[in-house]
């Protein structure tokens, strides 16, 4: 396969005929879901505002999306079906395909902490971008993770009645409720970093939009 | 329109908003309804105020219909919401109000009439001592608002 060619290759040269480091499918989801991330949390944030979890914690409607509660929950109910149509048809082909294995694997914790201050003192290398460096491995398996938990969580809130055993998994309506927030908040947390990254090393940018 | 009123299980915020949606059909209706007294229902509803959305909205009903179409497939509407002892009751309750409580308007028990309208078998209104003879039922389950908030309390019906 053409991953593990490039997997396998010491350097990728800086040009536009490198080998492809994101195929096409990944860079479609990638972006497809760029817009439901960008519709969910926009809406989900509105959607908080009607009754906050934490008082010091407000979004401002200039940021929010809906422009009132009944409006953002129509968009976040509508944008539901795009993040987790999307999210699945990108989970089974990155299990299929192997990427997942391959990419994200194994995460071993002295690389993240070694690789994590080599990227403070700005010595982490981008040369090969088909090989993910040990943070970004575990930025990338966690924000995985974490998008699995903001679904199953959002689904107990949304049925707390229907699906009462999910709800109570999550340790019932008003527990799941900060679950929620809290994977929307680690998502957030995730994509400043992975924005601000993107922008420093702008070939991932160019890599993530035409595959090499 | 045909509407179809399922019985609903505990609160659902999506089938509250639903309704609370139907309203308020189009920007300009909302603008003709603003302030009027039918909006008073919808704001105890959501307790929010009440800002003209983009007009995306009506689009974005659309797939609400289908999300209706697509649960009423998946799910059992004779599911019935998990009940609690009535020492989880929340005391006190919270609530939206249109008003506050001493704002409330004096109703003369005598005269109170309770009138039924919409899609409904019998548009009979009822008076209080009609109404306390009704057999009694309560559920002690989990009110949760659109908001997000939820609240144990006792129903009776």
């Amino acid at each position: 396969m053409t991953i593990d060619a490039a997997a396998n290759s010491p350097v990728v040269p800086d040009t536009a005929k490198g080998p492809v480091i994101h195929p096409a499918w990944v860079r479609i989801t990638h972006w497809v879901n760029a817009l439901a991330m960008f519709m969910m949390i926009g809406s989900g944030w509105q959607i908080y505002d009607a009754s906050p979890l934490f008082r010091f914690i407000r979004f401002p409607p200039q940021i929010a999306l809906g422009e009132w509660l009944a409006g953002a929950l129509l968009w976040h109910f509508a944008a539901m079906w795009l993040l987790v149509i999307n999210g699945i048809v990108y989970v089974t082909l990155g299990i299929v395909t192997g990427r997942f294995r391959r990419k994200l694997f194994p995460i071993r914790p002295r690389e993240v902490v070694n690789d994590f201050l080599a990227a403070l003192r700005g010595k982490l290398s981008h040369d090969d971008l088909t090989v993910y460096n040990a943070v970004q491995r575990l930025l990338y398996a966690g924000v995985l993770l974490a998008g699995v938990v903001i679904v199953l969580s959002g689904l107990s809130i949304w049925k707390p009645v229907q699906l009462k055993y999910l709800t109570a998994f999550f340790g019932g309506y008003d527990f799941a409720r900060y679950v929620h927030f809290f994977a929307m908040a680690s998502i957030v947390g995730f994509l400043t970093v992975h924005v601000a990254l993107a922008l420093i090393v702008p070939k991932s940018l160019r890599a993530m939009i035409f595959g090499r | 329109m045909p509407r179809q009123r399922k019985p609903i299980p505990g609160v659902d915020p999506k089938l509250l908003i639903k309704d609370a949606a139907k309203l308020l059909p189009g920007p300009s209706r909302r603008l003709f309804l603003r302030g009027a007294a039918s909006l008073g229902a919808l704001a105890t509803l959501t307790g929010c105020d009440i800002i003209d959305g983009p007009t995306a909205e009506s689009a974005l009903r659309v797939i609400s219909r289908f999300n209706d179409r697509v649960q009423a497939m998946l799910f059992n509407p004779n599911t019935l919401a998990p009940e609690y002892p009535e020492s989880a009751i929340t005391r006190p309750f919270p609530f939206n109000a249109y008003y506050s409580q001493d704002e409330a308007p004096e109703i003369d028990g005598g005269n109170y009439k309770l009138e039924i309208g919409g899609l409904v078998d019998s548009k009979k209104s009822w008076t209080l001592p009609e109404l306390y003879k009704l057999p009694e039922v309560s559920q002690i389950t989990r009110h949760v608002c659109v908001e997000g908030w939820s609240a144990i309390g006792s129903c009776r019906a």
